[in-house]
């Protein structure tokens, strides 16, 4: 067990892994709660645009694709804001527009499916000293805007009208919580790929809440199920040699039966 | 009422010739009434007269299509001070399976107070406090969406005392709560009020209202009546606000009531 530890790529995916694993996983949360979390996949399959432009043009694939996700992310926002269109359909309006206009790229540009798999899949392991300063860089600035956001953003999960009523300004908190949605998704892009985003942001928090704690409770319990399974998944996909997004997958959602368990058996 | 009376320091809320319409359909027309410091005003009106849409005028969640709305001698764009203001919604739309204890949903009342990340010790104090002013202090750590209706209603209210507003707006914040729990509500209401916090209410149950408030507005798209509680039955108002209603929305009963 020791040995995988000297390496270090495993230890690059350790730790981007556990810094993705957090952010997702309390975003993840407000995001289930504000039952949006279809817009994970959405700004996932939309930010295909923004990889393909990327290896198109040649230019840092994190940084391309981190600003299609934001403003894809901005743009569900306004669009449900301003139409007075259901979150799930304003993503559902984005999500073709964004995969078209990747696949068209990619065509133009004659990529070959080799590039393309590490970003449907994810490559935790293939993560470089720079992918590793993107992630830390902004998953700190995640985790600070929760943390100073977090009282108003369950306000308004619980009951956004309420939260209006009090005065809150929830439209601009809402496009911080939008635009820091699509950063978490780039970066999970790269531990989990974009088929698998919502292993890391979905599947936690829904484990978390089978257990029926208060909300402050849950928001941790979230956190140590992302990092649970991202930490599985990785030594599972060392030792068995099989892809890494798709080991942190299946032991999430492992994860989540044997909370749904655990809360059944009265554990 | 005099304009000149009504822009006194001690106006807290100020309605001065409000209409607005849903689509073209008119809900309130040139409604002005002014709340006082200290009053407690009773809002009574049939179904559909458009006295939870004052309050969201009131709150800036609807912008009137004519007239003005001043908080606290403010104009109503301008004003800020929210956490002087405890709003209870006639209903809230929440998810039955959201992960919050009752603590936790009283203590929303506090987020528009800076102060972020932990409830400070003072603020948990308060959260405990308003807890107990509704009689939850032993369901604090119960998720909300195992209360009961009424108790459920309370945390609202609890929601709403946490950041001590020096004005309650409460919509029909009675419906749902039985009678022992009612009367211990009109005694906190009381004391609230004596305590110097302004109230307004909404509420369908007139012999409540007639022995809590001391001034009572009949709405019904305008204003029928506006004064003290004892004059309202010798005015006619009632039969005019309601039986107009009554007849329009049911046709097939006799109006009586
Ligand atoms: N969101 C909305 N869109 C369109 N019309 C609305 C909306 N909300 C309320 N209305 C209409 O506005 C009118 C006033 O509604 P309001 O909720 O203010 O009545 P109310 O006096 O609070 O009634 P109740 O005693 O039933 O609570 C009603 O005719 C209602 O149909
Ligand atoms: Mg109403």
């Amino acid at each position: 067990m020791l040995e995988l530890f000297s390496y270090t790529f495993i230890q690059n995916a350790f730790f981007a892994g556990t810094i993705v694993a957090v952010i997702c996983a309390v975003l993840g949360l407000f995001i289930v709660l504000r039952k949006l979390s279809f817009m994970t996949d959405g700004i996932a399959h939309a930010s295909l645009a923004g990889i393909a432009a990327a290896i198109a043009l040649k230019a840092d694939v994190l940084l391309v694709t981190g600003t299609v996700a934001f403003l894809a992310a901005l743009g569900i926002n306004r669009i449900r804001e301003k139409m007075k269109i259901s979150g799930d359909a304003a993503i559902g309006l984005l999500l073709p527009v964004g995969l078209a206009t990747g696949i068209v790229l990619l065509s133009l540009a004659h990529v070959t499916s080799v590039d393309l798999m590490s970003y449907l899949f994810g490559s935790i392991l293939a993560i470089t000293s720079s992918d590793l300063q993107f992630i830390v860089i902004f998953g700190a600035i995640v985790l600070v805007a929760v943390a100073v956001l977090r009282k108003q953003m369950f306000y308004i999960a619980f009951d956004e009208d309420s939260a209006k009523a009090s005065g809150l300004p929830v439209s601009a908190i809402n496009y911080v919580f939008f635009g820091l949605v699509g950063i978490t998704v780039v970066l999970a892009l790269r531990v989990a790929g974009i088929m698998l985003v919502s292993a890391l942001m979905i599947i936690p928090p829904l484990s978390a809440l089978q257990l029926k704690k208060d909300f402050t409770t849950t928001l941790v319990l979230s956190a140590a199920f992302g990092i649970l399974s991202v930490w599985v998944g990785i030594i599972a996909s060392y030792y068995l040699g099989v892809a890494t997004g798709a080991a942190i997958a299946l032991s999430s959602f492992a994860l989540f039966l044997a909370a749904s368990a655990a809360k059944r058996l009265k554990l | 009422m005099k304009k000149a009376a009504r822009q006194d320091s001690r106006t807290v809320l100020d309605f001065d010739n409000i209409s607005f319409s849903y689509a073209g359909e008119p809900t309130i027309e040139n409604v002005s009434f002014a709340v006082q410091k200290g009053d407690f005003l009773g809002i009574i009106g049939p179904n559909g007269a458009g006295k939870s849409t004052l309050f969201k005028i009131a709150l800036g969640l609807e912008k009137p299509t004519s007239g003005s709305v001043k908080l606290f001698g403010k104009k109503q764009a301008d004003f800020s001070d929210w956490h002087r203001i405890g709003f209870v919604p006639q209903k809230v739309q929440f998810d039955p399976n959201f992960p919050a204890s009752v603590f936790e949903v009283a203590a929303m009342g506090l987020a528009q107070k800076p102060g972020l990340l932990m409830l400070s010790d003072e603020q948990k104090c308060a959260v405990k406090e308003a807890l107990h002013e509704v009689g939850l202090e032993n369901q604090a750590d119960k998720r909300i969406g195992e209360l009961s209706g009424g108790q459920m209603q309370r945390a609202f209210l609890g929601r709403a005392l946490v950041a001590k507003p020096d004005l309650l707006l409460l919509d029909e914040p009675t419906t749902g709560i039985d009678s022992q729990q009612q009367e211990k509500f009109c005694c906190l209401l009381e004391r609230l009020n004596k305590a110097g916090i302004t109230i307004v209410i909404i509420s369908h149950d007139l012999t409540f209202m007639s022995y809590l408030v001391n001034k009572v507005i009949c709405l019904n798209r305008r204003v029928f009546f506006c004064g003290h509680p004892k004059d309202i039955s010798k005015s006619g108002a009632l039969p005019k606000a309601y039986g107009h209603a009554v007849h329009a929305i049911t046709h097939d009963h006799e109006h009586g009531a």
